[in-house]
């Protein structure tokens, strides 16, 4: 029977990720971690085959170096157990592909020291393995994704960026009358 | 399940136990007293408890409880929650009138034009930062409380749903448990920032109210949205009256420029943030010609129009208007002289001694009062009580004076100051308009004052009227309180005023100041009432005074020459003080003036 984690016991392991995967990705020869390796040791790691020869392509040089963070905390995420307890055919080319839109988006230590990017975090990875956190429903598990989606978040914060900047103009002209006011005082006297 | 308490005086009962265990939730080594339990919800009114059913005094640091409002939002059960929450306010958030003043200064810059809105944000903001620390770290389940208070809410206003649905995020609260159902994308994501937010400033929560205010700001422009928004949340408000009645704090009309740091819309940070974290990508072209949102300081500090020295301060009516936020009920005399103190305390100089000669043998001549502020040892009781059984400092308490003995050594003794101020129609009020003549005379008397000296002020718009201490005083209230009032009457400072009888009785050198601008000239040339030229009043004051006198002039120095000429001649000194550069040379005058003479200091 798999044993599927709560939400909190997913966040709890990603946020005591080990400074090795925080370190700086190897990248047109500066950094420290190879990620390609790392990827493709996990992965030998969850499919059970230690001496399996190199499946995974990253293209190193074509992504970002937050990009190679993220996939790096994200091999730290998948050595849960529960992960070696499930098929590991979703943990394809496609996962490590889309992380790229995400990658940009957040500074990749907030992804261990935030409790809501960590929430997000586990809850991307355990949609994308086709599993529900533990004692909620697939709506609940949705919502709540939902809810933390940094993606979602930054389309609707674009989405309303004029009228946020309308907003702060007010208050500018405010600020500004504010100003102007205060220096007629002496002038109405 | 814990029983419910039915009666009044059975919820009084739970709560008053549970009291204990409330403060421990802090630390048990917290002293403060047991809240005042208030039965029926007129008593909570007497104590100004109106819209909650809690409320905290920084004042005199107290709680007051309204139980019977507590049983009319079913939380009778919540004890030890909603007291632990109380006690909060008082060790964390504002936990104290500064740090309260503090929080209301960042959230007055946020919210530009709607500043009357700042003790409902910082209400919100603190009970935010309380209620995630209670819940996350102190482990008490603030949530169920929220749950009880929130069944069955009405909640129309976008301010109260964001707010209620930043709880949901804080604490992974289901979709719509507080903030019902009617949640748009835009809350879901500001109400996702406020959380963060939360999180991120929970140990320097002064650092984000000024983002958590600009993140409220749209949600607070309109009127009628926030008139919504405050009735619906009305049972949360229990500490945005907590500065009321205190003292007025030191240090607040400075602009601490680290404060305009933190002016910041967390959206638009959210933008740059995602531009920041995608240029560490290291992909050329990457964040090359994205706009930066961020606004800088020194365009937060050009809206906020800072005047005085290096324009570092407030306007007066602004920093009015923010104390006066803070507490109701302060008065404005007060708020005004501590203002002009604040300015002037940097600037202190040396006020000048004679050397005396007296005391080699004491020899007693009589009593005089004894006047608060005068060293203790020389009240004498038993001429004090000769005066009055019952003793009223200041007006029954008398000290004995001795005369000199030439044979010896020197002593050191202030001198006294009369400072006269214009208070013309030509002169600026200093209560609307920050003013350096008035500030150059605060920075003179304060150092008279803390010399020892005595100092009487007079403030004359004539032809027109006039207001002045009761002769020579110690008090620093008395002085300011002259110093900084306006009459608006006449056109100059009435020179007359001179010849003032405290002038005759002082039996100490004095020296006099005179803050006026270029129309004190005209009044020179007038004649005074007995038909003497006020020239001539000028010269016979400064013989009589013996200190030396100064007039420090709102004006500029080519005009009135020969006025200035005339009046150096007699044994006066002019300065003209404008700006900061010339108050501070003036200040450095005045100290040479007396120390180059006696050789003491350079």
């Amino acid at each position: 029977m798999i044993i599927v984690p709560t939400i909190s016991e997913m966040i709890h392991h990603i946020k005591r990720c080990p400074p090795e995967f925080l370190a700086p990705p190897l990248l047109r020869g500066r950094g420290e971690i190879h990620t390609e390796s790392l990827v493709n040791d996990i992965f030998r790691m969850l499919s059970g085959n230690p001496a399996a020869p190199k499946r995974i392509e990253l293209s190193t040089e074509k992504r970002s170096k937050a990009e190679l963070s993220l996939i790096q905390i994200c091999c730290w995420a998948l050595s849960h157990p529960f992960f070696r307890q499930i098929d590991s055919g979703w943990l394809n080319d496609v996962f490590w592909s889309q992380l790229a839109a995400i990658a940009a988006l957040v500074k990749p230590e907030l992804w261990v020291t935030d409790e809501e990017r960590s929430e997000e975090l586990a809850r991307m990875i355990l949609k994308c393995c086709g599993y529900v956190p533990a004692g909620e429903t697939p709506e609940e598990a949705l919502d709540r994704f939902d809810s933390v989606n940094t993606v979602k978040r930054m389309k609707v914060i674009e989405e309303t960026r004029a009228a946020n900047e309308r907003a702060q103009a007010i208050r500018r002209q405010m600020a500004e009358q504010r100003a102007r006011e205060a220096a007629n005082v002496y002038g109405r006297e | 399940m814990a029983k419910q308490p039915n009666s009044i005086e059975q919820i009084k009962q739970v709560w008053s136990a549970a009291w204990p265990e409330a403060v421990a939730v802090w630390n048990p080594y917290v002293t403060l007293r047991e809240p005042t339990w208030c039965l029926a919800s007129r008593d909570a009114h007497l104590e100004g408890l109106t819209s909650s059913f809690a409320m905290i005094r920084l004042t005199d640091h107290r709680i007051v409880i309204d139980l019977e409002s507590v049983r009319t939002n079913r939380v009778e059960n919540c004890a030890l929650q909603i007291l632990a929450h109380e006690i909060g306010h008082h060790v964390l958030i504002p936990a104290n009138r500064y740090d309260n003043i503090g929080v209301f200064r960042r959230m007055r810059l946020a919210l530009a034009g709607i500043e009357d809105r700042v003790p409902f944000v910082a209400n919100l903001y603190s009970d935010l930062i309380i209620n995630d620390a209670l819940q996350r770290i102190h482990r008490l389940d603030m949530a169920s409380v929220y749950m009880k208070i929130q069944q069955g809410a009405d909640i129309s206003s976008s301010l109260y749903m964001w707010y209620m649905r930043t709880y949901e995020y804080l604490w992974g609260l289901g979709r719509g448990v507080l903030s019902g159902k009617k949640q748009s994308p835009q809350i879901d994501a500001d109400a996702s920032l406020a959380a963060s937010l939360i999180r991120s400033y929970a140990r320097s929560w002064l650092d984000g109210a000024g983002r958590f205010a600009m993140l409220a700001y749209p949600y607070l422009i309109e009127d009628s949205e926030y008139n919504k928004a405050r009735k619906e949340l009305a049972k949360y408000l229990d500490a945005e009256k907590s500065g009321e009645g205190s003292e007025v704090a030191g240090g607040m009309a400075e602009i601490d420029e680290s404060i305009l740091e933190g002016i910041v819309d967390p959206r638009a940070e959210a933008l740059d943030d995602r531009i920041k974290a995608d240029s560490g990508g290291d992909l050329a072209g990457e964040g090359e010609g994205k706009e930066r949102t961020k606004p800088s300081s020194s365009d937060q500090k050009s809206l906020l129009g800072g005047t005085g020295p290096r324009q570092r301060y407030l306007e007066p009516g602004v920093y009015i208007d923010m104390m006066r936020q803070v507490d109701p009920t302060a008065d404005d005399n007060k708020l005004i002289i501590r203002y002009y103190r604040d300015i002037a305390m940097p600037y202190l100089v040396p006020f000048p001694v004679e050397e005396s000669l007296p005391l080699a043998e004491l020899l007693p001549e009589g009593t005089e009062q004894w006047e608060p502020g005068d060293p203790v040892e020389e009240l004498d009781w038993f001429e004090t009580t000769v005066t009055s059984p019952v003793v009223v400092p200041g007006i029954t308490t008398r000290r004995r004076v001795y005369t000199e003995d030439v044979d010896a050594p020197s002593k050191p003794q202030s001198y006294n100051l009369y400072v006269g101020i214009d208070c013309s129609g030509s002169m600026r009020n200093p209560r609307y308009n920050f003013s350096w003549p008035i500030c150059a005379g605060t920075i003179v008397s304060l150092s008279a004052l803390r010399a020892g000296a005595k100092v009487m002020g007079c403030l004359s718009g004539e032809p027109g009227s006039f207001l002045e201490t009761d002769g020579f005083v110690k008090s620093e209230h008395d002085v300011l309180n002259v110093l900084t009032s306006y009459l608006g009457t006449g056109y100059a400072y009435g020179i007359p005023r001179l010849q003032t009888p405290h002038l005759d009785k002082v039996k100490r050198k004095t020296h006099l100041l005179i803050v006026s601008d270029d129309d004190i000239f005209s009044m020179l040339q007038a004649t005074g009432p007995d038909g003497s030229l006020n020239y001539d009043i000028a010269e016979r004051a400064l013989l009589r005074a013996g200190g030396g006198g100064t007039f420090v002039l709102h004006s500029s120095s080519s005009w009135h020459s020969e006025g200035v000429k005339k009046l150096e001649k007699m044994g006066w000194a002019v300065h003209y003080v404008t700006k900061e550069e010339e108050m501070v040379e003036f200040a450095r005058a005045f100290a040479r003036q007396f120390y180059n003479k006696t050789g003491k200091r350079a």
